[in-house]
């Protein structure tokens, strides 16, 4: 007992100390943000880890379940809970703000509705950027788009919310989903970047099985 | 003044000092220009069910509820203070209890300080898990003794808060990997002054390991049942406060490993000690989770000095009274463990736990009883936050065969 107090008061003790003083460590947590990171980065960010701590005790909650003020509160104490750097935690309220204040976000004002007739490759491919990126749809429906615990496959023909056709994933991306942690325009992105990860994922879909 | 005094007068008075630079500081000024500085949100969690106990117990079936309002306040962006009530109505007595309050004190990117009644950082159920829309399960895992704990022998620890202050630091390892550290010192267990003991307290039996053995009162005389008392809201009965830490690796969300450890002397002399170490696991692959942890406790045994000793402690004459000795004589050992494994199925959530509490030791020799249990639960998930939860607990020792029961509950988060 002694020894193993002992021991795990050195471990405690050491890593205060590498704490304060340690370079390399210390930077593994600032490079997460810089100076030069963009807004929308930020967001990318706070939604992957939205996605991958919150999951860890709870079912993440939808954005638009809680006002801005509160997620501002939520997330000061979730801060502590979940072991979250502070600026981690700020990075998931940005997230989580951005998510509830779509039509805040410039650009974010409706353009004409694509049809499926007017999706280009070209489209589809901006989508893919999109949907690993800015959308971060890959934070929660996966990198290949099979899901994950808290989001559903994106790639079968069991769609749980309307459709695999283009019009229907739109109508998603634009309103969200009540009651889950999918929001309206993920990640902060424009009407235009709704529109070509809807087109990609419809793409994806669609694709016949090989 | 004891040097343990200087030093903790040494810390306030420091603490003091950066309190109203920690307060002023804003690191946030985007956030700063669209809210307004300072904050109040109400949340909580909540739930109804039914317990039916099953075989020949008679234990009668109830109805049970429970409501546990959470306030935040947010001060600045660096302080916040949050508190947790909770009310729990079963077998028609409504219990409350503080479960926590405190303030969080950010001191810079790694590092928060908490100072009031927290949650203790030992393992991660009672900090994480516990409340009833994150617990999977409808009662807590049978090593712990609040909460609705229909444990298959006595529990080795209650869900843990306690009065002090805490040091949590983070330090990145990698995108998405971190070790975190937890040191404390708080007010520790304590033997209450009286024959009862405050279930709604945490408390725990301090096992009479052996008919007629029960343990230390300092200053008392024997009484049916030694319970230590943790998080009490009485004042501590020794100078010798409560000192652990937990130190973990994790990669969200696939895994997290901590070691926990935790400390303190528990009658007014500070002679006699309560220990625990802790480990815990948890882990999230695709639809899988596991959790599991691991506890073991040592409490020392005071040597009774009474006429009708137990054979095997060195007694002493004390002219018939039942007194206690302050000497510690013996140690009682105990340990267990439960883990816990669920696969998410759409909204449903089939789960399985398997508890076991071994036998308690005193210097080898096993004093008290094996407790196993598996308990089978399925959820159903309205909302991310709103559950209907069913379990089955099956007890295997055969006096606790006729405990089994199953529950019912209808819980949410708010």
């Amino acid at each position: 007992m002694r020894t193993f107090a002992f021991t795990l008061s050195s471990f405690v003790i050491l890593y205060f100390g590498l704490a304060f003083t340690a370079p390399d460590l210390r930077a593994e947590s600032e490079n997460l943000v810089s100076s030069d990171t963009t807004l929308a980065e930020r967001i990318g960010l706070g939604a992957e880890l939205f996605s991958r701590t919150c999951q860890r005790c709870h079912n993440p909650r939808g954005p638009a379940e809680r006002t801005d003020r509160e997620w501002v509160m939520i997330m000061q104490h979730m801060q502590t809970r979940a072991n979250l750097l502070r600026s981690e935690a700020s990075l998931v309220r940005d997230f989580l703000l951005a998510s509830n204040n779509a039509d805040l976000v410039p650009g974010r004002l409706r353009v004409d509705l694509q049809t499926p007739e007017e999706v280009t490759d070209e489209m589809i491919e901006q989508g893919r950027l999109v949907y690993e990126g800015a959308g971060t749809c890959f934070a929660c429906h996966g990198a290949q788009l099979g899901g994950g615990p808290i989001a559903p496959n994106l790639k079968d023909d069991q769609w749980k919310i309307g459709t695999a056709e283009f019009a229907s994933i739109l109508t998603t991306v634009r309103n969200g989903v009540s009651g889950t942690a999918m929001a309206a325009y993920p990640g902060g992105i424009t009407d235009e970047q709704a529109q070509q990860v809807a087109a990609y994922v419809s793409a994806v879909a669609n694709k016949p099985v090989e | 003044m004891t040097r343990r005094k200087t030093y903790f007068f040494v810390g306030l008075f420091l603490l003091v000092l950066i309190a109203p630079e920690m307060v002023n500081a804003q690191d946030n000024p985007d956030v700063e220009r669209f809210f307004p500085r300072q904050g109040f949100m109400l949340s909580g969690y909540g739930g109804a069910g039914y317990n039916a106990v099953l075989g020949e117990d008679d234990t009668p079936n109830n109805f049970a509820t429970i409501f546990a309002p959470i306030m935040l306040f947010q001060i600045s962006d660096r302080f916040l203070f949050e508190g947790e009530f909770e009310f729990e109505l079963e077998e028609g007595v409504t219990e409350t209890e503080l479960e926590y309050a405190q303030v969080d004190i950010s001191i810079n990117d790694h590092f928060t300080v908490m100072a009031g009644k927290f949650l203790l950082p030992f393992n991660t159920f009672s900090e994480r898990s516990h409340p009833v829309w994150i617990n999977r399960f409808i009662s807590v895992p049978g090593v712990y003794g609040s909460h609705g704990g229909a444990g298959p022998a006595d529990p080795l620890l209650p869900i843990l808060s306690d009065i002090g202050v805490q040091l949590r630091g983070v330090l990145k390892t990698g995108r998405f990997s971190s070790i975190t550290a937890e040191v404390f010192v708080t007010q520790g267990p304590v033997l209450p002054p009286d024959e009862h003991t405050d279930a709604e307290e945490g408390a725990i039996a301090n096992i009479g390991a052996r008919e007629g053995l029960v343990a230390a009162k300092s200053t008392g005389t024997l009484g049916d049942a030694g319970d230590l008392a943790f998080g009490t809201n009485s004042s501590d009965n020794n100078e010798d406060k409560m000192i652990g830490g937990r130190i973990g690796y994790g990669l969200a969300p696939f895994i997290e490993i901590n070691v926990s450890g935790m400390t303190a002397a528990f009658d007014e002399t500070g002679d006699l000690r309560f220990s625990a170490l802790g480990a815990s696991l948890t882990s999230r692959f695709r639809n899988f989770s596991l959790q599991g942890e691991f506890i073991q406790t040592w409490q020392d045994l005071a040597e009774p000095e009474e006429p009708n000793p137990v054979p095997f402690m060195k007694a002493e004459a004390s002219g018939g009274a039942k007194v206690l000795s302050n000497e510690p004589s013996e140690s009682l050992t105990r340990s267990g463990y439960w883990v816990q494994l669920g696969y998410r199925l759409d909204k449903w959530d089939p789960i399985l736990r398997w508890t076991q509490i071994f036998d308690g030791e005193i210097d080898g020799e096993h004093v008290t009883e094996e407790g196993r249990q598996l308990a089978l639960g399925l959820d159903y998930w309205f909302e991310p936050s709103l559950a209907l939860k069913f379990e089955y607990l099956i007890n295997l020792e055969e006096d606790t065969i006729d405990n089994n029961r199953v529950a019912v509950q209808l819980a949410f988060g708010f």
